[in-house]
């Protein structure tokens, strides 16, 4: 199929969206921060359809990990309430953000190239770098003890507007806090295209002191509802390929429904290296992409 | 609305969303059977 000056193969897309669905799956995220970036640098795709077609395809996937994870008992609703609000207006944020930036173009090398693409892809190298540390942080012997409870700095600290949150057992945790990197999530996803929910994971469980599986189903309700209402504001601009898309979605509700049940069944070192290896890869995609461009 | 008007949105929005939900849960917390607050006191004679 054709996009813009891209002649993407419909096999490729269908395998890309299988590996993200299942990725997104057994870790409870939409996927997306791999999905844009692969997008635009392997398949030369122009980098605002990547993002308005990234968050279309994570309306699926999302939806379909929030199902299983709810069956499931998992995830602690009003985290995912307090985040939406900001999460809405943040989205609204990033998608104007991009529109401003595409109309903008900076000299690299005597030559003039357009903004947009070069912001977004440095803005995904220090998000795929933060994705790694915050993994490898656990691989060194964070994931498993985090099966239990302890109070996060962010649990701890003395902020107004504190609930308490039922389902993971925390006393106190500031909806004000919430609201903000609801804010921030959201932006991230109208700006990058991501859901926000491989971000807001390392958050929940290094800062407020989630359990690994509870943050895992933390976050899927704001990512559904904020990854449609972005795939809105996209379409809106023309942002949004229904070709790409429905070839995303052919295979990646499936392949995120095995990811799902993958995550009890497969051993915890092997999903950790499998899920570095899949940044590592995607972060090097970028970087060399980049250096292509600047040089 | 400009972009300070819009800038000052996104920066408002969040407290008056964050009220909210803090509003919402106090008072499921409140209906909650078995809370663990103290019960309140009766100072009827």
């Amino acid at each position: 199929m054709q996009i813009g000056d891209a002649h993407v193969s419909v096999l490729a897309v269908v395998a890309l969206g299988a590996v993200v669905g299942f990725v997104g799956g057994v870790f409870g995220v939409g996927g997306g921060f791999m999905l844009t970036p692969l997008l635009a640098v392997v398949f030369g795709i122009p980098v605002h359809v990547a993002v308005g077609t990234s968050l279309c395809q994570i309306i699926a996937t999302s939806l379909v990990s929030l199902l299983k994870f709810r069956k499931a008992g998992l995830g602690e609703v009003r985290i995912d309430l307090g985040l939406l609000g900001g999460s809405l207006i943040g989205v609204d944020a990033g998608t104007r953000t991009l529109a401003a930036l595409a109309h903008r173009t900076v000299v690299v090398g005597g030559v003039a190239a357009p903004l947009a693409p070069l912001v977004l892809q440095v803005a995904y190298v220090v998000m795929l770098a933060f994705v790694l540390v915050s993994f490898s942080r656990g691989a060194a012997g964070g994931l498993e003890p985090l099966d239990y409870l302890r109070f996060g700095p962010l649990s701890r600290a003395r902020l107004p507007l504190a609930v308490r949150l039922p389902t993971v057992q925390l006393p106190r945790v500031s909806m004000l806090l919430v609201a903000y990197v609801g804010l921030g999530l959201g932006f991230l996803s109208g700006l990058l295209g991501l859901g926000g929910g491989v971000v807001l994971m390392p958050i929940l469980v290094y800062g407020f002191g989630f359990p690994m599986r509870q943050a895992a189903g933390t976050g899927l309700l704001m990512l559904f509802v904020s990854s449609m209402f972005g795939t809105a504001r996209h379409a809106m601009m023309g942002n949004v390929s229904l070709p790409l898309a429905m070839a995303l979605l052919a295979a990646s509700p499936v392949s995120a429904l095995l990811g799902s049940r993958a995550t009890k069944r497969l051993p915890a070192p092997l999903l950790r290296r499998g899920f570095s290896a899949v940044v590592v890869l995607t972060m090097c995609a970028v970087v060399w992409d980049l250096a292509r461009k600047v040089r | 609305m400009g972009d300070v008007g819009y800038v000052a949105l996104c920066v408002v929005a969040p407290i008056a969303w964050a009220l909210v939900m803090y509003l919402v849960f106090e008072a499921l917390d409140r209906k909650r059977p078995g809370d663990d607050r103290a019960p309140p006191v009766d100072y009827s004679i």
